[in-house]
């Protein structure tokens, strides 16, 4: 049975810290917004899921405060990015089984006015991580660190530079141009990412998130039920998940691969397709390294080499592939890479406005950083 | 009165508990104490009860004075106030590169002497803010050839 999905919906993307609206309130913002583009009623909806690390809304909140009756199904994950594939992936799952009929997926958070991940009061009230007693005492304590320590392990092995992860930041901000949801939309120049504050080397602050409040959520159902509504039905194909991790942040084996490199050459596989049948990919790009190097994993370059590719093109319009067309976590903004899936679906049904690539049919979209993540193909129907 | 100038640093203090304050004790009388299978000899930290391949009880062993960088970052962000900015901060492999690895700050040492690879010293300085102290890096650079 295919499942696929059917409607897709946004709160404001706001970085007014002093604008605070609670992560329900955006919750039920993006959630009507999926059902009302669904074409779908409140009564049709008996599946409900989320994900969270900072602060969140459940899944019973905000069904409820948008008047959702019985629920048959439910799902609230705690974790990472990885979270956009476990919860999307479940409600798949469930619908197949029948467990439910129609799910609305969702994330919320207030990752600008509120719980905020640069901060390591923040990340000290998040994480469970076993390693944080020993590595919040060395100043270890934020997500850049992290990611600087892996990319630095990289620079040491490929010779990757600031540049490289410059192209990267740099087209994106060119794609956000396009996209009237983005939070960030003027185009970013080499100087400017160059000059740009250092936040735990080799990232600056181009190379991180934008931190926004907001919340996006998609509507999924069987294809059965999909042919009959509004909007031309998105198939989610399948995904492929990885986790290899050594149980610590520190402790996995090799810094200089992302989950990709075992799970892009699985999917792909798996659907008998080659890297260049991908139209659109929508890549976890917390920060300009991750997305550097799960496009590695996934097939696009050979280690080392990304930096090139975006630098020739080959990462947007009329290029090998176009790499978040929204401007991605790094310049839509950080909803923790749940508006990955809500690109994805505007560009396979046509509704990208702008930003639209010509003729998209397949789209890759990825979910998690490190060693632990996964990857869905959608299919225009 | 509280010095409203005066961080609060009780976030990075640890909270020993039955398994993690033998790292702490050590740490306190210089020594690096890790989580060792007495069967299988293999290393673990963050420590666990019992080990990941034979499930025998661990016990922590203080572990070599040295070892190399896999990798390193430098901090410059201000959003964690335990130590001024910039400071380094490297994943360490204990002992031998394969070691079991252990996060420290990089102290006395050149920042760009602090890249994967490198050897170095262990040793330990205060933890800001209560009575611990933590282990640190010192690249050695008397054993570059």
């Amino acid at each position: 049975m295919e499942i696929a999905v059917v409607g897709v919906g946004r709160s404001e993307y706001s970085r007014d810290r002093n604008a605070h609206r609670s992560p329900l309130s955006l919750a039920a913002d993006a959630c009507r917004a999926a059902l009302a583009d669904a074409g779908l009623q409140a009564s049709d909806v008996d599946g409900f899921g989320s994900y969270a690390m900072n602060d969140s809304a459940t899944f019973g909140q905000v069904a409820d405060a948008i008047g959702v009756g019985e629920l048959t199904w439910n799902l609230d994950v705690y974790g990472g990015g990885t979270g956009a594939y476990t919860s999307v992936q479940a409600a798949k799952t469930a619908l197949e089984h029948g467990d439910c009929t129609v799910a609305v997926v969702f994330r919320a958070l207030c990752g600008r006015s509120g719980l905020r991940y640069s901060q390591a009061s923040g990340m000290a009230s998040m994480l469970s991580h076993p390693d944080q007693e020993f590595d919040f005492a060395s100043g270890y304590a934020i997500p850049p660190q992290w990611f600087g320590m892996w990319a630095r392990r990289h620079q040491s092995q490929y010779g990757t530079t600031s540049e490289d992860l410059g192209a990267v930041a740099i087209q994106l901000r060119e794609h956000a141009g396009r996209n009237p949801h983005a939070a960030m939309r003027a185009p970013l120049t080499l100087d400017e990412y160059l000059g740009s504050r250092m936040i735990s080397e080799p990232l600056r602050v181009f190379d991180c998130s934008l931190e926004v409040d907001g919340s996006c959520a998609i509507v999924l159902t069987t294809m059965d039920r999909a042919r009959d509504l509004k909007h031309k039905p998105v198939i989610l194909r399948g995904g492929e998940f990885t986790w290899n991790s050594g149980g610590s942040w520190n402790n996995w084996p090799d810094f200089t691969e992302m989950f990709t490199a075992r799970v892009g050459p699985r999917l792909l596989d798996r659907f008998g397709m080659s890297p260049t049948d991908v139209d659109v990919a929508c890549v976890y790009d917390c920060f300009t390294y991750t997305l550097l190097v799960s496009m590695e994993g996934l097939g696009f370059y050979k280690p080392g080499e990304g930096g090139d590719f975006f630098r020739e093109g080959r990462a947007t319009y009329g290029g090998d592939v176009v790499v978040n067309p929204h401007g991605g976590l790094l310049s839509e903004g950080y909803i923790h890479g749940f508006n990955h899936h809500v690109e994805a679906v505007e560009q396979l049904r046509g509704t990208a406005g702008e930003r639209q690539v010509a003729d998209a049919r397949t789209a890759v979209v990825t979910a998690g950083g490190g060693p632990y993540g996964g990857a869905f193909l959608y299919e225009v129907a | 009165m509280t010095n409203l100038t005066e961080p609060d640093l009780t976030a990075y203090q640890p909270r020993a508990s039955v398994l993690t304050a033998p790292f702490w004790e050590g740490a306190a009388r210089g020594e690096l104490m890790i989580a060792r299978c007495p069967a299988c000899r293999q290393w673990q930290h963050p420590p666990l009860e019992k080990c990941r391949h034979c499930a025998t009880e661990l016990v922590a062993e203080a572990a070599p004075l040295e070892g190399y960088i896999y990798s390193s970052t430098v901090m410059h962000h201000s959003s964690v106030p335990l130590y001024p900015t910039p400071y380094t901060v490297a994943v360490v492999a204990v002992g031998q590169p394969d070691g079991p690895r252990v996060v420290m700050r990089v102290v006395d040492s050149a920042p760009d002497d602090a890249w994967p690879d490198a050897k170095v010293r262990i040793e330990f300085r205060d933890l800001p803010g209560g009575d611990h102290r933590v282990p640190v890096a010192v690249v050695d650079n008397t054993r570059r050839s």
